[in-house]
């Protein structure tokens, strides 16, 4: 109970400190300005390819169409997946997929030093006579957290606005479906950094050396997700070709260990997959959050 | 000094890689009392400290604070107020805001009240909505005793609290220090030692992590061992002094300073002193000084 109400007076203060400081704020201005940039740009050329193709007799919507082949180039070749997704205008998919993309490198540059510069300065000594490092870590994390899903609520909010406003066949019922899983996804994607990097700033006592970690793990995750992808890829060609299913070989098993592999699976029309998939970033983000809180509790400060 | 200890480091010792910072280091502090932490840089004060603050994990032997485990989550939470040497005060929150944040996690009733009280124990209530990086080094250490000292904690540990203060706040820094003895049991880190011997019951002496020695003022300075002179002029009666119930040993130095070695097994060191001076004052020579025991920096210096 204590640590609970701790972990609360911590959040409250790491959050308010957070949207005061200045660098917090211009990331998220940047990340605002990327994603409208994107919308605008996205916008603009779906509307031209969609008057393009028009002109030409061919649909966008069908599964050999141009938009299905950007699904597959950004969600990967699974029919059922594409499916679910063609119903949704393209630029919609393409701010959220883009947002995923760099999301974990915002969410590392806004929260990297939030411990190793406390125990840079050593002032994390003046709390943890007062309060459990527990506490302390959560609070810290789930400020994070709480900062990346305003953020991912906000890009969210304009990419959906946008699109209504934009897109003539898209209804606020359309969005109104479409909204819990991408939205869903983007904060549960924001969870997982959030606590990655918070675990990346217990490690060490230099902020760099903890950006330099964290990049490093997501620079991991991005082969392990393309490895995976790839190997994915090959099997469903093979499976198509022979009409027989292929055994899941150990490069597609890497895949899973990426938490853009689980994103993916969050968006899937089955439920139970898109649940399987939730439940893999929400893990990923509690074996992060007891791993920050492990590694905070057995260090020095 | 009988009373329970409250600060205890039993066979300590604290390993940084290679070198070896404490080496089985035992010390009691008793409660309600002001001790002192002695010894040159590097000789284990801050580690020592840091033990006890539970921001470091012991190698070996044992930490305990009012019985507790100083490593235990949230085990000094409110029963401790600590000063630490070289930890910056976190910069994110004015001085007032920080220190009623602290306040929180410390468990107190009325945080903001508790802060207010605290800053203007320090002289500081004007600094109320000044961010932490703005303050002067002194002003910054005296925001850091504040902390300290919220909500009356039973154990206060300060490093170096007069360090970098001018002496007029030193002053009313250990005036406020020699106010909580009897209510709080203290422990001071600090190089100056004139002012560790005028504000401390009793002291611990440390060397490259070891004890030297540890006890109370009166047993580090020898006060009542032995006592010195200062003889202005007149003839010096050695022999009779020697002679006299109580003393073991009498040496007169060139530049007229007496020291008499009392015989441990003096009853009253007072009463062996007030005859020493009876018998120098009868034989006519004049006396300009009397002081008991060495000061705690000869003994310092003379340990280390």
């Amino acid at each position: 109970m204590q640590t609970l109400r701790d972990t609360w007076i911590v959040f409250g203060a790491e959050l308010r400190r957070a949207l005061k400081s200045p660098r917090v704020l211009l990331l998220l201005l940047l990340y605002l300005a990327f994603s409208a940039g994107v919308m605008l740009a996205a916008g603009a050329l779906a509307h031209q390819a969609q008057v393009q193709f028009e002109a030409q007799g061919q649909g966008m919507e069908g599964l050999q169409s141009p938009k299905a082949a950007m699904l597959a180039l950004l969600f990967g070749q699974d029919r059922s997946l594409t499916e679910a997704l063609m119903a949704l205008p393209a630029v919609l998919l393409l701010v959220f997929k883009l947002g995923l993309v760099f999301l974990p490198a915002y969410v590392a540059l806004l929260g990297f030093d939030s411990v190793s510069a406390e125990l840079q300065t050593r002032s994390l000594r003046y709390l943890t006579v007062r309060t459990s490092r527990t506490a302390l870590t959560l609070g810290k994390a789930f400020a994070l957290a709480a900062v990346v899903s305003l953020l991912v609520t906000v890009v969210q909010l304009g990419a959906f606005a946008y699109t209504l406003s934009n897109v003539p066949d898209f209804s606020l019922a359309d969005a109104a479906q479409a909204w819990p899983r991408l939205w869903g996804t983007s904060v549960l994607v924001g969870l997982a950094m959030a606590a990655l990097t918070t675990l990346c700033s217990t490690l060490s006592r230099a902020p760099a050396l903890s950006l330099t970690l964290n990049f490093a793990v997501l620079v991991g995750f991005a082969a392990a997700s393309t490895v995976g992808g790839g190997a994915r890829f090959m099997r469903t060609v093979q499976e198509q070709m022979t009409h027989q299913p292929a055994a899941i070989g150990w490069k597609e098993r890497v895949g899973l260990l990426a938490p853009s592999t689980w994103s993916n699976e969050v968006l899937y029309p089955d439920l139970g997959r898109a649940l399987t998939g939730a439940l893999a970033l929400l893990l990923f983000a509690c074996l992060c959050s007891v791993g920050a809180v492990a590694v905070l509790r057995g260090r020095d400060v | 000094m009988s009373r329970e200890p409250v600060l205890v480091l039993e066979e300590a010792s604290k390993r940084f890689g290679t070198r070896q910072a404490l080496d089985r280091l035992s010390v009691s502090v008793p409660q309600g009392t002001v001790w002192g932490l002695i010894g040159p840089n590097g000789a284990g004060k801050s580690t020592s400290f840091s033990l006890l603050c539970g921001y470091l994990r012991p190698t070996s032997g044992r930490v305990r604070v009012l019985g507790r485990d100083p490593r235990v989550p949230g085990g000094l939470k409110g029963v401790v107020g600590v000063l630490p040497q070289d930890a910056a005060l976190p910069g994110y929150l004015p001085v007032g805001p920080l220190l009623t944040y602290l306040g929180k996690l410390s468990g107190l009733e009325r945080p903001e009240r508790e802060a207010r009280v605290a800053l203007e124990r320090v002289g500081l209530s004007d600094v109320w909505d000044v961010p932490p990086a703005a303050l002067s080094h002194g002003m910054g250490r005296r925001v850091g005793l504040a902390q300290a000292l919220l909500g009356d904690p039973p154990v206060v540990l300060l490093d170096e609290p007069t360090s970098g203060l001018d002496p007029k706040v030193a002053a009313e820094v250990r005036a406020l220090v020699a106010r909580m003895r009897g209510r709080a049991t203290v422990l001071v880190s600090s190089h100056n030692l004139p002012e560790l011997e005028a504000l401390c019951d009793g002291a611990a002496i440390l060397d490259h992590g070891r004890l030297l020695q540890a006890g109370t003022m009166a047993e580090l300075t020898a006060r009542s061992a032995e006592f010195r002179i200062q003889v202005a002029r007149g003839d010096i009666p050695v022999a009779a002094l020697r002679a006299l119930p109580g003393v073991a040993t009498a040496t007169l130095r060139p530049d007229g300073l007496l020291s008499v070695v009392l015989d441990p097994k003096a009853e009253s060191p007072d009463a062996v002193l007030s005859a020493t001076l009876r018998l120098l004052l009868d034989a006519g020579v004049v006396v300009t000084g009397v002081s008991q025991g060495q000061s705690l920096e000869s003994r310092v210096l003379a340990l280390t």
